[in-house]
C-alpha cells in the first residue's frame, strides 16, 4: 500500500500550493500516473479520500490522467504501443530492439483552487 | 483559478533522499538499496556477499527493512558487522525518512559501503530513493521469468540484476534466455549477474563488480 504515501505527497504537495498562489479551498487536483509505474489509480483514490477529510481539500476530487506505455524502435524508428501482456515487438519491422519511452510517469499537473 | 504545478508526486521524499545521499557521499560511503520479492534470497546474496567483501577488508554497514521482526538483522549480525533494523510497522517499503532517522546510529565513518535491504517487494521500494548510489535487485529462478514484463519499474531502476539460486534452475521452467532479454529491453544498461548462494556460484563476479563501484 504505498499509494496511501503517496496520496499524503500529493494532498501536502497541493495543500501548500493552494495557499501560496492565495486560495484556501482545492476543488480537484489532477495528476497523471505511467501504466506501468506501479501505482494503482484505485488505491490512490481511495486513500486521497480517506485523508482529505478535515483538510481544505476535503471536497476535492482526484483527477487521475492514466498514460499508456509507449515504446519506440530503434531499428525503424517507429512508435507503438506495446500489447496488454507486454509484448515488445516492433509491429513495422518486427525488430525486439525497442526501448519503452512512456507509461513510468508519477506527477502532479494542476489543481483548481477557489 | 487553475494552478499549474508540474511537479514529481515524491519531490519531499526526493529532497530527504538527496540529503541523506550528501551525508554518506560526505563520510565517504558508498550505498546501495537491494531490493527483490520476499523469498528472493536478499539475505542470502548479503551474507553472501559480505563474507566476501570482508575477506577483501572492506568494510561494510547494513540497514534491515522488514515489516516486522529482527531474523534478518540477527542474520548479517552474526557476521560481525554493524547493522539496523528498521520495522515499517505495515509500509511495504523504506522511505528516505525512515533511513535518516537511523543513519547516526550507523558508524558511517568507519564504514566503506552501506547496504540497505529494503523490504520484501517488487513495486513499493521502486517508487522510493532512500539516498542511495544504486539500486540492485534480486530475482530468484522460482519466481518466474515474466517478472520483468509484469514489474517494469523495478527493472528500470536498478543498476544491476541478481539472478539467484541459479543451482535450482534445471527444476524449474524459468527461461533465462526470455528473463535476461525482457530485463534488458526495459533497461538496456542493466548489469547481470547470476548467483547461487548455496554453491557459491557467481558470488566472486558480483563482489568484484561491488568493489569497482566505489
Ligand atoms: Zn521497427
Amino acid at each position: 500500500m504505498h499509494e496511501l504515501y503517496i496520496a499524503q505527497s500529493i494532498l501536502d504537495s497541493a495543500v501548500s500550493h493552494c495557499l501560496e498562489s492565495g486560495c484556501n479551498r482545492i476543488e480537484s487536483v489532477t495528476i497523471q500516473v505511467g501504466l506501468a509505474s506501479g501505482v494503482m489509480s484505485e488505491a490512490l483514490n481511495f486513500a486521497f479520500d480517506a485523508i482529505k477529510a478535515g483538510t481544505i481539500a476535503e471536497t476535492a476530487s482526484l483527477i487521475t490522467e492514466k498514460v499508456a506505455p509507449e515504446c519506440v524502435c530503434k531499428n525503424c524508428a517507429q512508435i507503438f504501443e506495446p500489447t496488454d501482456s507486454f509484448i515488445l515487438i516492433c509491429p513495422e519491422c518486427q525488430s525486439t530492439d525497442v526501448s519503452i519511452t512512456k507509461g513510468f510517469e508519477l506527477q502532479m499537473l494542476c489543481l483548481e483552487a477557489i | 483559478m487553475n494552478i499549474q504545478v508540474v511537479s514529481k508526486i515524491l519531490e519531499a521524499n526526493d529532497r530527504l533522499a538527496d540529503a541523506n545521499a550528501r551525508k554518506l557521499k560526505a563520510a565517504g560511503v558508498y550505498t546501495i538499496n537491494l531490493m527483490g520479492a520476499p523469498g528472493a534470497g536478499k539475505t542470502s546474496v548479503l551474507e553472501a556477499v559480505i563474507t566476501k567483501l570482508k575477506s577483501e577488508r572492506l568494510r561494510v554497514g547494513v540497514i534491515e527493512g522488514d515489516i516486522t521482526g529482527s531474523e534478518d538483522a540477527r542474520r548479517i549480525d552474526a557476521l560481525n558487522v554493524p547493522v539496523v533494523q528498521i520495522n515499517t510497522g505495515g509500509a511495504c517499503h523504506l522511505d528516505a525518512n525512515m533511513i535518516s532517522e537511523v543513519l547516526d546510529s550507523m558508524p558511517l565513518d568507519s564504514l566503506d559501503m552501506l547496504i540497505i535491504e529494503n523490504v520484501g517487494n517488487l513495486v513499493c521500494p521502486a517508487e522510493f530513493k532512500v539516498g542511495e548510489d544504486i539500486k540492485l535487485m534480486v530475482l530468484s529462478v522460482t519466481e518466474g521469468d515474466d517478472k520483468p514484463l509484469k514489474y517494469p519499474l523495478m527493472f528500470r531502476e536498478s543498476a544491476a540484476l541478481i539472478f539467484n539460486k541459479i543451482d535450482l534452475l534445471p527444476y524449474t521452467n524459468f527461461n533465462m534466455d526470455r528473463a535476461q532479454k525482457d530485463a534488458m529491453t526495459i533497461h538496456p544498461e542493466i548489469k547481470i549477474f547470476k548467483t547461487s548462494c548455496k554453491t557459491k556460484d557467481g558470488v566472486e563476479e558480483l563482489c568484484a563488480w561491488l568493489k569497482g563501484l566505489r
